[in-house]
């Protein structure tokens, strides 16, 4: 047992009180949440455009080589002399 | 003519894959500036944040140590007859839990050891009270960042998904614009765009005749069933 402890213990109902007073306000800070889309879905949406995006990059990737691959032909026709 | 076909046929293709359609470069730069200044949103939210649970923080402060703290001492010296110790009338035996009257010889040692227990006591419980009411509002603060922080890393995802997504539809158009240019067509995608909008436009114009006339075929019927 401690020397101060009815004290300790009045304290500790008064604060009870207050506690509650307190909780009731930091209840109101709640409404601030941002209210978001369903994470679930979200990510489904955000899953279909990265791959989306992935075939974008494919395609560019494609006809980047299918011009080189032109190019490379035209050279190799021009050194063998097949065209001017 | 083998080659003038293979060029046609990339040519080809690209019309097919991209129908037209154009990404500017202003487009992707928008998106990655969008999420910038989506970041300093989020930051500035956070500081607002803080800022609104400092002055909670303050006035709950305030009313803690007026109703708790103040009551709390004042009755503690009493109960802990905070006069007597100093007086040297009682000092506190740990051993048997209550105040009993000094040792002589050792009134010095024991007022000590009585001021330290005391002093210990009232630290260790006003600190314990305070932490204990504080912590809710701590608690509430983390918990909105937690879910402001959560908020805007959605947005963020989401806008990354976009501007890769516009940047490799850019990429596309970059890579068959070589194609054109080689093919000495690099104005058609623009033409191809202007045509088709004065071609939407021509519809949007004709659409609206045939409404109006309609309208007016209608007011006719009605005026002609009157007579």
């Amino acid at each position: 047992m401690a020397m101060g402890s009815k004290s300790k213990k009045a304290a500790e109902e008064n604060q009870q009180a207050l506690l509650a007073q307190l909780n009731d306000f930091l209840a109101k800070a709640k409404e601030l949440k941002p209210t978001i889309s369903d994470k679930v879905a979200f990510d489904l949406l955000v899953k279909v455009v990265g791959e989306s995006t992935q075939k974008n990059e494919n395609l560019a990737q494609l006809v980047s080589r299918l011009s080189s691959a032109g190019k490379s032909v035209k050279n190799l026709a021009t050194t063998l002399g097949l065209i001017p | 003519m083998k080659l003038t076909r293979l060029w046609m046929t990339i040519f080809s293709i690209s019309l097919l894959l991209t129908a037209c359609s154009s990404v500017p470069k202003e487009a992707v730069d928008l998106s990655y500036q969008i999420g910038n200044d989506t970041e300093s949103l989020h930051q500035s939210y956070r500081k607002l944040i803080r800022l609104h649970f400092d002055t909670v923080r303050q006035i709950y402060e305030a009313q803690w140590t007026e109703k708790i703290l103040t009551p709390y001492v004042k009755s503690y010296v009493e109960e802990t007859r905070l006069a007597d110790i100093v007086a040297g009338k009682i000092v506190w035996d740990a051993r048997q839990e209550k105040f009993v009257s000094p040792t002589p010889g050792r009134e010095a040692i024991q007022f000590m050891d009585t001021m330290q227990a005391w002093s210990k006591e009232f630290s260790e419980t006003t600190q314990g009270l305070k932490k204990d009411f504080m912590s809710s509002v701590d608690k509430a603060e983390a918990d909105l960042i937690d879910s402001v922080d959560e908020a805007f890393a959605q947005v963020a995802r989401g806008n990354v998904a976009i501007s890769a997504h516009l940047a490799s539809l850019r990429h596309v158009q970059d890579s068959e614009d070589g194609v054109l240019d080689k093919a000495g067509m690099k104005d058609i995608r623009q033409n191809i765009a202007n045509g088709l909008a004065k071609a939407s436009e021509d519809a949007a114009n004709f659409t609206g005749r045939v409404e109006s006339t309609t309208e007016k075929i209608e007011e006719a019927k009605k005026k002609l069933k009157l007579k």
